[in-house]
């Protein structure tokens, strides 16, 4: 695998952790439900 | 004769108003009290219900609701209605008195012992409560003061919950934005709501606002805010257009009568909101109480009302110090037989018998019942405020449009025809319209984009299996759903274009009857048209309903109407199988949930909820121009959480997919996704699906990812499938048989979570399941039939 690729998929792997992370500590917070209706807190 | 009889355009006094509980102090709380004149402007198309003038506003009521309340028909027009002629003086009248001051600094705060002034602690954060009748504007002032984009709407009851911001320029202070409520007697979940959070969380200071164009019920929920002896300030809202219409508020005549400081503002236009908050912020700082809360006139009717409620407070004194309850309040709240004020001041058996006799001496003497009498106190206030300091307006431009609009869309033979045809072009707008045309320029874009990528990574050589992650997983996953972007903004406009005009409270006014024969009520339509859009807000709108009963229905119809997440799945399958009739599949989907929900809800008016459905009373608002702000604000929060959602659930979910479809359980890529771990796993649920023809472990694990979100049911498939033509491995009768099981399967995580927050888990669980049974039964029927045919 090149150094292009290495790079690419480190990218992919970073923004997938970073965006799980924020989303499960979200869905454990247990304030958002994501939908962004103005109902909770986290939304807003 | 009772209100039942009464024909269209006559007036008539109430002589007594029947029923029991909760819904008879509803009535009171809405104004209709003995002695009160009405009017009934119309009935709904279907006959019932009737719509009734009565304090100057319109309120909705069913037939056997009004049989309840006795009238006497007069031969004049109501005095509550609006003023006749336009030349009442604006000034003068007698009022001669200098400017009361209240909530000012400078030469008009008085510090003096009498005042009782007892300053907050400099440091000492300041709460407000934002508390007002619905629709009367507090979204609006909310969204003012703190910088928020809270969506605001023209139907009663868009705040279902109390959001709090912090104000601009004080960041000591904060705003709470309570739910409309039209009193503080707990009839609907609001109203407890409400009245919980004034009384337990004691916010320091509130600020009331009121409908200036409807002064006399928005003044009734203000008589009971200032018996809870907090301090407060009064914010009379829309007052350019009362004052447009020729009527006026004399501000010092009234500050001075109600004894708190009166603000005229225009909260949609930022007029006289500075003022406020600097009256808000003083009375807060000074904790300034209101300098009135005693309402009863000794003199009128022998003083029965005025004695009955002091010797009341007199006598729980003791109970109400302890109990932290304001004496005033709980007098009132003891007479109306307010059971949870009653237990909170654990009177004894000796005191509760004389409670009685006091109350039983009043309604003797005063010739009507407990709650009438109190509600009769109230509105007697009111008028003598009203009739000191208040010019009524002309019938208003918005009023008079608003009639002749409803002269079609609530007409007996229009409105529904009017109806089936706004949700038509609503539904033709967005799917083969406008949505479709801009769809396409969004396909475009997005295929360039993909193709440009994919033509980029093959010149940097880089690895086939982070190509395929990227290409195959992120862009097929995410791509395939962002696509859907134009259509969900498209039906969310229109949506909120019909909330915002006030249409949406004519839907419920208009579809009460044909509600009401499947066990729900009027108001039920709006959450279940907002399920259109998304389950989310319309499980959280079913709030403003004011029974746990239909609440509940309600919320387990929700899924039935097919939401926008829904739209990729149908517009995917609908383009590859039936390509010249897309629009006609979609709107037969639509259909057949709308129809699945009916028998549903048949059943479940037999079994689970028997019953009666509540009354229906409700306001309807006069039609208002959607302000393009408001509408472009919600669009753009819609499009936000789509694109929130396109790059976190789907794009998680994309990757998740794309890994366990590339690799085999010995981490090996697979060069046949048949042999991935997706397939084995998706293999073993097959069966289930056998018999509808769907046993495909592709179309198992789809629908399984379609409970994190419906969207990543097209992105999972788009990315298993590939390239590969779908219409060589499924037939058209076995995907119309999916479509049905998509449509009807159990709600998102998100709804799911929703639905568990407002009726625990069980009913989640329950909700979940129940939805699973019915589609896959559906769509097996659905299947049997057409392959029959």
């Amino acid at each position: 695998m090149n150094l292009q690729s290495i790079i690419l998929l480190a990218i992919v792997l970073g923004l997938f952790l970073v965006v799980g992370y924020r989303y499960m500590r979200r869905q454990k917070r247990g304030r958002s439900c994501g939908c962004n209706c103005g109902g909770c807190d986290a939304c807003h | 004769m009772t209100l039942s009889e009464l024909k269209i355009g006559q007036t008539a006094r109430i002589e007594t108003v029947g029923g029991e509980g909760a819904l008879r102090q509803h009535f009171l709380d809405m104004g209709m009290i003995p002695g009160a004149t009405v009017t009934l402007m119309k009935f709904a198309p279907m006959g019932d219900p009737m719509e009734l003038r009565v304090h100057g506003y319109e309120l909705t009521l069913r037939l056997a609701d009004a049989k309840e309340i006795e009238i006497v028909p007069l031969n004049s027009p109501s005095s509550d209605d609006f003023a006749v002629e336009d030349t009442l003086p604006l000034h003068g009248g007698g009022w001669e008195g200098a400017h009361p001051g209240l909530g000012e600094g400078g030469h008009y705060h008085d510090d003096s012992p009498e005042a009782h002034v007892r300053p907050l602690p400099p440091q000492r954060r300041i709460s407000f409560a934002l508390a007002g009748n619905q629709n009367c504007g507090k979204t609006t002032l909310f969204n003012q003061l703190t910088g928020a984009n809270q969506h605001v709407g023209n139907f009663p009851g868009v705040t279902v919950e109390h959001k709090t911001g912090t104000i601009k320029g004080h960041p000591e202070a904060s705003i709470i934005d309570l739910p409309g409520i039209y009193s503080l007697s707990p009839y609907t979940s609001e109203e407890v709501v409400s009245r919980r959070y004034i009384l337990d969380q004691r916010p320091t200071a509130i600020i009331n606002i009121a409908d200036a164009t409807n002064i006399e019920r928005n003044l009734y929920l203000t008589l009971q805010l200032m018996e809870l002896d907090v301090p407060m300030v009064l914010a009379l809202n829309m007052m350019d257009e009362l004052e447009g219409n020729g009527g006026s508020i004399r501000i010092n005549e009234m500050e001075q009568m109600l004894g708190i400081p009166v603000i005229p503002i225009s909260a949609m236009k930022n007029q006289g909101v500075d003022e406020l908050m600097d009256h808000a912020l003083h009375i807060a700082r000074y904790q300034e109480h209101p300098r009135r809360q005693d309402f009863c006139d000794p003199e009128a009717h022998g003083g029965a009302v005025h004695r009955c409620l002091h010797a009341i407070m007199h006598l729980t004194e003791d109970h109400c110090q302890r109990a932290g309850i304001p004496q005033r309040f709980a007098a009132c709240k003891l007479v109306e037989g307010d059971e949870r004020v009653e237990q909170a001041l654990a009177l004894t058996q000796n005191e509760r018998e004389t409670l009685e006799h006091i109350i039983r001496q009043m309604e003797e003497e005063r010739g009507l019942d407990r709650q009438a009498a109190i509600a009769d106190m109230r509105f007697t206030f009111i008028h003598t405020v009203c009739d000191h300091a208040v010019v009524k307006p002309r019938e208003s431009r918005e009023h008079r449009r608003s009639q002749r609009i409803d002269q079609i869309l609530t007409g007996r033979w229009t409105a529904l025809p009017s109806f089936l045809l706004i949700m038509g072009a609503v539904f033709y707008f967005t799917f083969c319209s406008v949505g479709l045309w801009l769809q396409d320029i969004f396909q475009l874009g997005i295929d360039w984009f993909t193709e440009t990528v994919d033509q980029a990574l093959t010149r940097w050589d880089i690895a086939p299996a982070v190509h395929s992650l990227v290409i195959d997983g992120v862009f097929s996953g995410v791509g395939t759903v962002l696509v859907f972007l134009p259509l969900i903004c498209c039906l969310f406009f229109f949506l909120s274009m019909l909330e915002d005009t006030g249409y949406m409270a004519r839907i419920a006014f208009v579809m009460d009857k044909l509600l009401r024969r499947l066990g729900l009520s009027g108001r039920s339509i709006v959450p279940l048209l907002i399920g259109f859009g998304c389950s989310v807000p319309s499980v959280m709108a079913s709030r403003t309903l004011p029974s746990d009963r239909d609440r509940r229905m309600t919320i387990l119809l929700t899924p039935f109407m097919s939401c926008t997440a829904k739209i990729p799945i149908y517009v995917f399958f609908a383009a590859a199988f039936f390509p010249r009739y897309v629009g006609w599949v979609m709107a037969l989907l639509y259909v057949i949930g709308i129809v699945v929900g009916i028998v549903v809800a048949l059943c479940l008016r037999r079994t689970l909820f028997r019953g009666e459905p509540v009354p229906f009373v409700m306001e309807l608002p006069n039609y208002r121009m959607p302000l393009a702000r408001n509408v472009g604000r919600l669009l753009w929060d819609k499009a936000r959480d789509f694109l929130q959602r396109a790059f976190t659930v789907i794009f998680l979910a994309s990757i998740v997919v794309w890994f366990l479809q590339t690799f085999d359980f010995r981490l090996s890529m697979v060069s046949d996704a048949h042999d991935s771990m997706l397939a084995q796993v998706a293999g073993l649920v097959a069966p289930l699906f056998r018999p509808l023809g769907l046993d495909d472990w592709r179309i198992v694990t789809a629908l399984v990812s379609g409970f994190m979100a419906k969207e990543t049911v097209v992105s999972t498939l788009g990315s298993l499938f590939g390239t590969a033509d779908l219409t060589l491995i499924f037939t058209p009768v076995v995907v119309f048989g999916l479509l049905v099981f998509c449509l009807l399967y159990t709600p998102c995580v998100a709804a799911m979570a929703t639905i568990r927050r407002e009726l625990g888990t069980r009913w989640a669980v329950g909700i979940a399941f129940m939805q699973c049974v019915i589609a896959w039964f559906v769509a097996w029927l659905v299947i049997a039939v057409l392959q029959f045919l």
